[in-house]
Order: C-alpha cells, then sequence, then structure tokens
C-alpha cells in the first residue's frame, strides 16, 4: 500500500512532465527543428495509442479469464500493418492529397463530400467510443483505489464518494485541460499535432518499460526464469486454460482477431495517428515490423503475469488489476507505482487522441455545417472563424470528456474492462465496408455508404449495446431476457433463434451482415453523382501515378476576390496571405498562362477542407462559384483513362514504326543523292573535257593565224573553217547542255496534240537523206500505209527521230550498208513502238547500260570525232519520257541495233488493235 | 521491374499467409500438451509465427522501399502548407 499523497505527487509530476514536453515539442516543430517528430520510430510509438489501459489491464484480466484469446487483440493489428503496400499506404496516401482530417472526413469525402455521411460516421464514432473512454477512466480509477487502499474496495462497490472525489472525475478533467491546451492550439493544416504526438510517443515507451519491469520481475522474482514460472504451474487446473483452446474457441478468436484489425483503421484514433498524422508514407516500412514487435513484447509478459496472479493471490482478486496487485502482493511499492504510472499513461494517451480526433471530428460534421448555414455566420466579417473553430473544438472535448466521465459514473460496476472494449470496436467496425469499398470499389455510392451505415449500427447498438446496458442493470433488462413485445425470436442476443453463440460473435457477425448487405444492395441500386464519379476515381486509383490532375474536370468560376474573402475570413489573415502567395509564386515560376479559376478554387477549398473537412469547405465554395458543372465528358474520360493509356501506347507503337518506314526512305533518299551528286560530278568533268578540245583548238589555229609571219592565205582560210567549225560543235554542245538541263529540271511546256506519226519520221528521213547519200547508206521508211495516230510534239518528236537515223547512218559498216525506220507489236495497249534499225557492228555488253546516259559513250571510242556531243541518246530519251513514252534500246548484236520508240497512242486511234498495226 | 513486381506480391501474400496461420484449423494444430523447452508448445508456436512474420515483414518492407525509391523516385511529400495535387489541371508539370 502506497499513501494516496505520494501516488498524487508523482502521478501530477509525471502528468505535468508531459504539458511540459508537449509545450517544447510544440515549439520546436513551429522553428522547424523537431526532426525526431518526423522519424519513422515516433511514429511507431504514436500508433501504440492503439495499447490502451484495456492491453494495460485488460490483456492480463483476460488471459486470465479466457486464456490466449487476448493475443488475437495484437495478431489482428499485425496482420493490418503487414499489409500496409496495398491498403494502410493506400489511405495515407488519399488523404494527404485530398487534405483528409479524420476518418468521418475520408469517408464523406469519397461519396461526394456529402455531409450526411461525415456527420453519419461522427455521430457512430461518438456513441462507439463513449464508453471506451469511460473504460480508461474507470481503469485509472480503479488502478488509483488499489493502489492506495488497503484492502482495496471490494469489486462491484460503486464509487464510495461524491464526484469531487472521484479519481475520475479528475483524471477527466486533467485530460481536458491536456488536450484543449495542446490538441486545438491551431486549427491548423493537415490536423498535425507535434506536441501531442511527442507525448504519446514518450508514454507508449513508459507503458511498455513499466509493463516489462512487472513481467520481468514476476519471471525471476516471483519465479526462477521462464521455465522455472511454467514448470511451477504444470497441471495446475487454475491455469491450464491458458495454454489450450477452450472447446468451440473458433468463433470468438475469428471474431475478436477480425475485429481488433479493424480496429488499427477504424478506430477515430487510429485514423489520427496513423494516416493524419504521419508525416511520410515510407515510415509506414518501418511500422510495419516495429509495431507489431512492440505488441509482441508487450504480450510475452501478459501470461507470467496472469500465472503468478491466479497462483500467488487470493482466489476472488480482480484479475483486471493483477499488474497492480502481483508486485503489491509481495510488497514493491515502487514498482506497483511504476505499473500505476504506466497504466495512467495507457489510458491518458487513449483519451487524448481520441478525444482531438472526436473532437475535430465534432467540430468540422456536426457543429460547422450547422453554423455555416446562419447569416451571421457565414456574412458577417467580423466573426472570428478561426477562433470559434477552435472555441467549438475545446466545447466538444469538455462535452466527450463529460459523456465518457458520465457513462463512466452510471455503468462504473458492470463489464470487464476487455467486453467493454470489444463492444467499442464492433460499433466502430461498421465502418470497414464503407472504406473498404471507398478505396477498392468504384461503384460505391453515398447512399449505399448511408444505408450501411445505418443498418450496421442499429443492427450494432441492438444486438451488443443494449445487452450491455442490460448487463449493467441499467436499463432493457426485459428487452433483452424476452425480446420486443415478448416476440422471443427477436430478442437481441438470440436473434432469429440463433441460440448459443458468444454474445460478441453473435452482434458482430448480424451488424456485418446487415452492413455489408445494405452496402452493396444500394450501392447497385442507385447512380452516383458526377462528383462521386470523380472522387471514387481519384480514390480507388490513388496509388496508380497516371490518375491525376483530374479536378480539371470540374469547370467553374469565382471572383478572385471573393475566393481570396472566403480564405481569408475561415483560415485567417496570415494563411490566407500565405496561400495566395505561394499559389502565385508555383504558378508563376512554372508558365505565366493567365490564371484560370479552377485551380484556384480547387486549391483554396483543399485548403479549408484541412481545417474544416471536406463537405464543408465544398459548401462555401460553392456559394461563391459561378457555372459549377461536372462535364460529364471529362469524368468519363477520367474514367476511361486506363483505356486512354492503352489506345496511347498504340498510337506509339503505330508511329514508331511509321517512323522506321520513313527513316528507312529516307535512307533510300540519301543513297539516290549521293548517286546523282556523283553523276554530277562526273557530268561536269566529262562536259569540260568535251568543251576544252574544241576550245583547244580554236586557240592553236587562231595562235597560228596571229603568228610572224603569217600563214598563207589559203592555209589561213582553211584554219578560218576549223576555228569555224569547231565554233559551231562548242555552240551545239551547249545548246544541248542547256536542252538537256531544261528536260531534267521539268522545265517544259510542250503541248501534245494528235499527230501522224509517219509524217513526223518521212520529215526525219528527208532531213537525213543528204547526210545518208553522203555516207552511201541506204534509208529505208518501212512504215505501213494508214495513219498511225500518237500523242507527241511534232518538233520533239522529228529531233528523237533524226537523232537516232543519225546515229543509224553514222554506225553503219556492213556490206549492205543500211538504215530503217518500222513498226513494232507494242507490249501494252494504248502504245506505239516505231523502230530505228541499222546494220551496224552492234553496241558491246560493258557500253549497253551507259549509253542514255551523258557522254555514255567516250568521245575517244567514237568512229567520227566530229559527228556528235554523246548527248543525243540521253536528251532523246527524255523527250521521250516527257511525252509519256520511252526510249530503249532493242535487239543488239554483231549484225545491227534496233532502238525503240514507244509512244502514246492518241485517243482517236486507241480502239485499233496493236497486231493489225504491226502487220 | 521485375524485383519490384515480385516484391509486391510477397507484400500481399504475406499478411495472407499470417492471417491464415493464425486462424483456425491451422491454429488448433499446434494446441496440444507438449513443453517445448519448459513452455507450452501453442503459446510458443504463436509467438514464433508473429516473430517470424514480422522479420518477413521487416525484409519485404525495406527491399519494397528501395525498390520503389529506385523504380518512381521519392514519393511525394506535400509542403508544410500543402502543395499536394501534383500537375495542376491544365496539364502544367511542376516539376519537381
Amino acid at each position: 500500500m502506497l499513501g494516496s499523497g505520494i501516488v498524487v505527487v508523482v502521478a501530477s509530476l509525471y502528468l505535468a512532465g508531459l504539458f511540459l514536453l508537449a509545450f517544447w515539442a510544440d515549439r520546436r516543430a513551429e522553428k522547424g527543428a523537431a526532426r525526431f517528430i518526423g522519424s519513422p520510430v515516433v511514429y511507431t510509438l504514436s500508433l501504440a495509442v492503439y495499447c490502451t489501459s484495456w492491453t494495460f489491464y485488460g490483456a492480463v484480466g483476460s488471459a486470465a479469464r479466457n486464456g490466449l484469446e487476448f493475443l488475437t487483440i495484437y495478431l489482428g493489428p499485425t496482420v493490418v500493418l503487414m499489409g500496409w503496400w496495398f491498403f494502410l499506404r493506400k489511405l495515407v496516401r488519399i488523404s494527404k492529397t485530398q487534405r483528409i482530417t479524420s476518418i468521418a472526413d475520408f469517408l464523406s469525402a469519397r461519396y461526394g463530400k456529402s455531409p450526411a455521411v461525415s456527420a453519419l460516421v461522427t455521430l457512430i464514432a461518438v456513441i462507439g467510443i463513449t464508453p471506451y473512454i469511460a473504460l480508461q477512466l474507470k481503469a485509472v480509477a480503479a488502478s488509483y483505489n488499489v493502489i492506495v487502499l488497503d484492502p482495496p474496495a471490494p469489486p462491484g462497490e460503486p464509487h464510495p464518494a461524491g464526484v469531487f472525489a472521484d479519481t475520475g472525475f479528475w483524471v477527466a478533467v486533467t485530460m481536458a485541460a491536456f488536450v484543449t491546451l495542446f490538441g486545438t492550439r491551431t486549427a491548423h493544416a493537415n490536423e498535425r499535432h507535434p506536441g501531442i504526438v511527442t507525448a504519446i510517443a514518450v508514454e507508449s515507451i513508459v507503458k511498455l518499460v513499466s509493463f516489462a519491469a512487472i513481467g520481468i520481475f514476476t519471471l525471476y522474482m516471483l519465479h526462477d526464469g521462464i521455465r522455472d514460472t511454467f514448470d511451477s504451474v504444470l497441471g495446475d487446473p487454475r491455469v491450464a486454460h491458458m495454454f489450450t483452446f477452450a472447446d468451440g474457441y473458433e468463433g470468438r478468436w475469428i471474431a475478436t482477431l477480425f475485429l481488433a484489425g479493424v480496429a488499427m483503421v477504424c478506430l477515430p484514433r487510429q485514423f489520427q495517428v496513423a494516416v493524419v498524422e504521419n508525416s511520410d508514407e515510407r515510415h509506414l516500412a518501418t511500422a510495419a515490423w516495429l509495431f507489431p514487435l512492440y505488441m509482441l513484447l508487450l504480450s510475452m509478459f501478459v501470461v507470467p503475469i496472469a500465472i503468478s496472479g491466479l497462483t500467488q493471490l487470493p482466489e476472488g482478486t480482480n484479475p483486471d488489476l493483477f499488474v497492480l496487485t502481483v508486485p503489491m502482493s509481495a510488497d514493491q511499492g515502487v514498482l506497483a507505482l511504476l505499473a500505476f504510472i504506466g497504466g495512467l499513461s495507457a489510458a491518458t494517451s487513449m483519451v487524448i487522441v481520441s478525444s482531438i480526433a472526436l473532437s475535430i471530428m465534432i467540430s468540422n460534421h456536426l457543429v460547422m455545417p450547422i453554423l455555416l448555414r446562419l447569416p451571421f455566420m457565414s456574412e458577417s466579417r467580423s466573426v472570428d472563424f478561426t477562433a470559434t473553430l477552435l472555441l467549438v473544438r475545446r466545447l466538444s472535448i469538455v462535452a466527450i470528456l463529460t459523456l465518457g466521465f458520465l457513462y463512466y459514473r452510471l455503468t462504473a460496476s458492470s463489464n470487464p474492462l476487455a467486453s467493454i472494449g470489444l463492444i467499442s470496436f464492433a460499433g466502430v467496425a461498421q465502418f470497414l465496408p464503407a472504406l473498404v469499398g471507398a478505396v477498392f470499389w468504384r461503384r460505391g455510392t453515398h447512399r449505399g455508404a448511408i444505408a450501411g451505415l445505418v443498418a450496421g449500427f442499429a443492427v450494432w447498438a441492438y444486438t451488443l449495446l443494449v445487452p450491455s446496458f442490460a448487463d449493467a442493470e441499467w436499463a432493457f433488462q426485459g428487452l433483452v431476457a424476452e425480446g420486443p413485445w415478448g416476440i422471443a425470436m427477436l430478442r437481441p442476443t438470440e436473434l432469429f433463434g440463433l441460440t448459443g453463440w458468444d454474445s460478441l460473435v453473435h452482434g458482430l457477425l448480424w451488424s456485418m451482415t446487415a452492413n455489408v448487405v445494405a452496402y452493396c444492395v444500394v450501392s447497385l441500386m442507385s447512380d452516383p453523382s458526377p462528383l462521386e464519379s470523380l472522387q471514387s476515381a481519384v480514390f480507388v486509383n490513388a496509388l496508380n501515378p497516371s490518375e491525376r490532375g483530374v479536378e480539371g474536370a470540374v469547370k467553374r468560376s469565382a471572383a478572385s476576390r471573393d475566393i481570396f474573402r472566403l480564405a481569408h475570413r475561415i483560415l485567417g489573415p496570415q494563411r490566407a496571405h500565405r496561400i495566395f502567395q505561394d499559389y502565385t509564386r508555383r504558378r508563376g515560376r512554372i508558365d505565366d498562362m493567365p490564371d484560370r479559376d479552377e485551380p484556384l478554387i480547387a486549391h483554396v477549398e483543399r485548403e479549408l477542407a484541412s481545417t474544416v473537412g471536406a463537405a464543408s469547405a465544398r459548401s462555401l465554395v460553392s456559394r461563391i462559384v459561378k457555372g459549377e458543372t461536372i462535364s460529364l465528358d471529362s469524368v468519363i474520360e477520367i474514367l476511361d483513362r486506363t483505356q486512354q493509356a492503352v489506345s496511347t501506347s498504340q498510337a506509339l507503337e503505330r508511329k514508331s514504326r511509321e517512323l522506321e518506314v520513313t527513316a528507312r526512305q529516307l535512307r533510300q533518299a540519301n543513297e539516290q543523292l549521293t548517286r546523282l551528286d556523283r553523276m554530277k560530278d562526273d557530268f561536269l568533268s566529262s562536259v569540260s573535257h568535251e568543251l576544252r578540245t574544241p576550245m583547244t583548238s580554236i586557240r592553236s589555229f587562231a595562235e597560228i593565224l596571229t603568228d610572224d609571219p603569217p600563214p598563207r592565205p589559203e592555209e589561213a582560210r582553211r584554219f578560218l573553217e576549223i576555228i569555224h567549225h569547231e565554233s559551231q560543235r562548242l555552240t551545239r554542245l551547249l545548246d544541248e547542255i542547256l536542252d538537256l538541263s531544261r528536260l531534267e529540271a521539268s522545265e517544259v511546256n510542250w503541248e501534245l496534240e494528235p499527230l501522224d506519226c509517219r509524217d513526223v519520221v518521212a520529215a526525219a528521213i528527208e532531213t537525213m537523206r543528204g547526210l545518208a547519200e553522203q555516207q552511201g547508206v541506204v534509208l529505208e521508211n518501212r512504215l505501213v500505209d494508214g495513219p498511225v495516230l500518237v500523242m507527241a510534239e511534232s518538233d520533239r518528236l522529228k529531233q528523237v527521230f533524226v537523232n537516232l537515223i543519225s546515229n543509224a547512218i553514222k554506225h553503219n559498216s556492213g556490206p549492205d550498208q543500211l538504215a530503217w525506220v518500222g513498226l513494232a507489236g507494242a507490249e501494252r495497249p494504248g502504245e506505239v513502238v516505231v523502230e530505228v534499225g541499222d546494220n551496224g557492228p552492234g553496241i558491246p555488253m560493258e557500253e549497253r547500260d551507259v549509253i542514255f546516259s551523258k557522254f555514255g559513250r567516250s568521245w575517244t571510242q567514237r568512229p567520227n570525232r566530229a559527228a556528235g556531243t554523246g548527248l543525243g541518246l540521253a536528251i532523246s530519251r527524255q523527250i521521250m519520257v516527257h511525252m509519256g513514252g520511252n526510249l530503249r534500246l532493242g535487239e543488239t548484236s554483231g549484225t545491227g541495233t534496233v532502238f525503240a520508240v514507244v509512244l502514246r497512242r492518241a485517243e482517236a486511234d486507241a480502239r485499233t488493235p496493236t497486231a493489225e498495226v504491226a502487220e | 521491374m521485375n524485383r519490384f513486381g515480385r516484391l509486391r506480391d510477397l507484400a500481399v501474400l504475406l499478411p495472407v499467409g499470417a492471417l491464415l496461420i493464425f486462424l483456425p484449423p491451422y491454429i488448433g494444430i499446434f494446441d496440444q500438451p507438449v513443453l517445448v523447452l519448459g513452455i507450452p508448445l501453442l503459446p510458443l508456436a504463436i509467438f514464433v509465427f508473429w516473430l517470424v512474420g514480422i522479420g518477413l515483414t521487416a525484409v519485404v518492407a525495406r527491399a519494397l522501399n528501395r525498390a520503389d525509391a529506385e523504380l518512381n523516385g521519392p514519393p511525394e511529400q506535400p509542403a508544410e502548407d500543402g502543395w499536394t495535387t501534383g500537375p495542376p489541371p491544365d496539364g502544367g508539370d511542376l516539376g519537381r
């Protein structure tokens, strides 16, 4: 037994230390110097707010009563944390981008920023958590009574003294002071509380250390090590149930495992520390193993303490307080005091975080929506909104703790610690279907969420809360015993005749069934609003990096003056200015695009949401914006973004294939250009060569003429003739080069007309007759009678024939010298082929490929130097191509060569069969 | 990518495996009146599985965080007064 004075002083010093610590951490954080708060270890320790006095005292009690079942309370969260990658991480990511302030805000934001959803969640949370807070007060009061009273007050006796002598009252008052001081100092963005988090982390260490101290004490002082602890009780019927499962343990085992896992995210205080206060997503990776390790270390000592309590304390001692009574029975006052401080830590940290989380929910989702509807709040500029908000939060905290205290006073003697905790867990578990649906099921609607919450909560209240009141002999005893209106089928603990079930399993089964069925069925029956579709896309695809910027679907506009005024009023002048500065700076730095309205509005709405919650922020903003529409097209586009990504990648593939083809074509074109460039070089050197020869001869004869003494007159005359002749050749050469380059550049504009080919051939033959006679060559015109109409330009066609005939004459070498022109059979309809032949030596194999290129036959090889320029065939072919025909080499052999002129048949003659003409 | 995908699947399978082993009937297998190292088998088995699960989670979580950082860079941290929604809706990139 310890003197009450010592206990009160130590407890007060401890709490004062926490106050100082929180104050110091808040100060450091304001200066940005509190880096340790952003460490994963502090984050993990803050999660340990999960281990309340229910763990600290109740786990041993539960082990003593129900054996190993207490382990499920820690195994459930372990499994949830092991799956951090796909669930908790998603919640954290969403909460960061949406500036979520609580679990009510989260669900409301997902279900179309519905104020109804958040209000409902808040109500359920308050009703579900109040008994839990009462439980903490009860634990502290009971532990205080045990530690200072000797003998301890017999269990079941209600509070011996008035309210002011009740330890629970003073705990509640201290907690209210603490939370109003540190939990509501600012209504700041993200609802982070560095001071509180630091205090919670330290309390978690105190909890673990003091519990471990008791455990080690029982293992090594009361017993001789682990082996001895178990050896000494082997076969003892009082403890045997702790090493084995009772018959039919499965139902409760599964139910408590499930509830504990769910509580890890659905309890408002767990959501607060795990999601809202999370400063870095990567901390989850550490907490995923470190927090289960914390729970493992804590629960390791539960069984030894329970063994000691059951075997060494007198029968009938309250097992919920073994943690205190075991060291006290061994006269270890200091150890007992340490245990008391540990229990106090567990209780206070839970009360602190729960009341903060609930006060944020109450102020944002119950009070603010009403206040904002009042004209003097929304219109008057004189009302300091931030101060009002903080006042509401403080009042909410006082109200929550008052409610918890009242519940504790009224039901003080009833339920063991663990069962109240489990009923609370089952209450908040009603959030689970809506929460899981929020992040994994796009089809879930806000009507479905409301239906599920209402149904689940109603069944929970009926099957679990009502019987717990009845157990406390407080109310509803008749209803629980006989059922409503005496209908036994509807008895709360044996609904629809399900008898023989544990009441927790029974209540959980029915409430979750009602909840899930209502949520799914109503969701499928109702259509989501466009905003819901938008939010569901944002939430469900939160981890998908391609799903971003979906707010672009909302089109609305407002005067920036109005937006600023709104931010100014709700967030206060300082924050409003900073928000706008940040905004313009960030926008300005990226681009100088004129500000569109929606990004600014969305930004301010998010900032507002971080203070008053998504639903209220939306209602505030929608009062000042004009033309708020969510374009259905954009929503559909966002929803189909995956599809879009697929089609984009297909388009990219197609593009890349096209690019490959283009690259290949470019390569080919490049090769061709290189070849042409080389040909041009060859041509230039040929031309220079061709020009140089006549020029040389002209120059040398001119020099002879100007020599002293001058040549004889007849000689001079001959030289002048040669000069004249060579000049003519030069001129002809240049003319032909010009002609060819014009043809190659397609700078021709001849009018093609139908004409009779025979006339042109006859004219060409007449032109060449003189040359033929001079060479002794017989010229034969083998063209048949009757017109051969072709599309051509008369002078140019004649030029081609003249060229070919002149070649034929020049290359005659056979015994009977002959050159001829005749028709041949066309390969294709619509063509006329005229052949020009000789009986010369033919064209050598190696020259056949080059005769149509410029200077294809080198000057020196030509038998008659003065005969041509080497451009004739090239020009002729160009002319024919321009006329839509062709010029090609026919047969060539030792006995003659044939060139074929391909012409386009004129329309009027097109019907005449070619064969006929050929004959 | 392959390694990352494997780790991600492991991170999903690990809690599922842990859940199964902690659920009846599997956990009931260890409900035997046997002492191992002087400790009854059932609580010992639960604690051993628990510890192994914690160890595996730690290994996978560290590897996953590293692989994720390699793949996607460090996760985006909102500035203290928040600018968290990534590129503005007009498609401009903030160029983190």
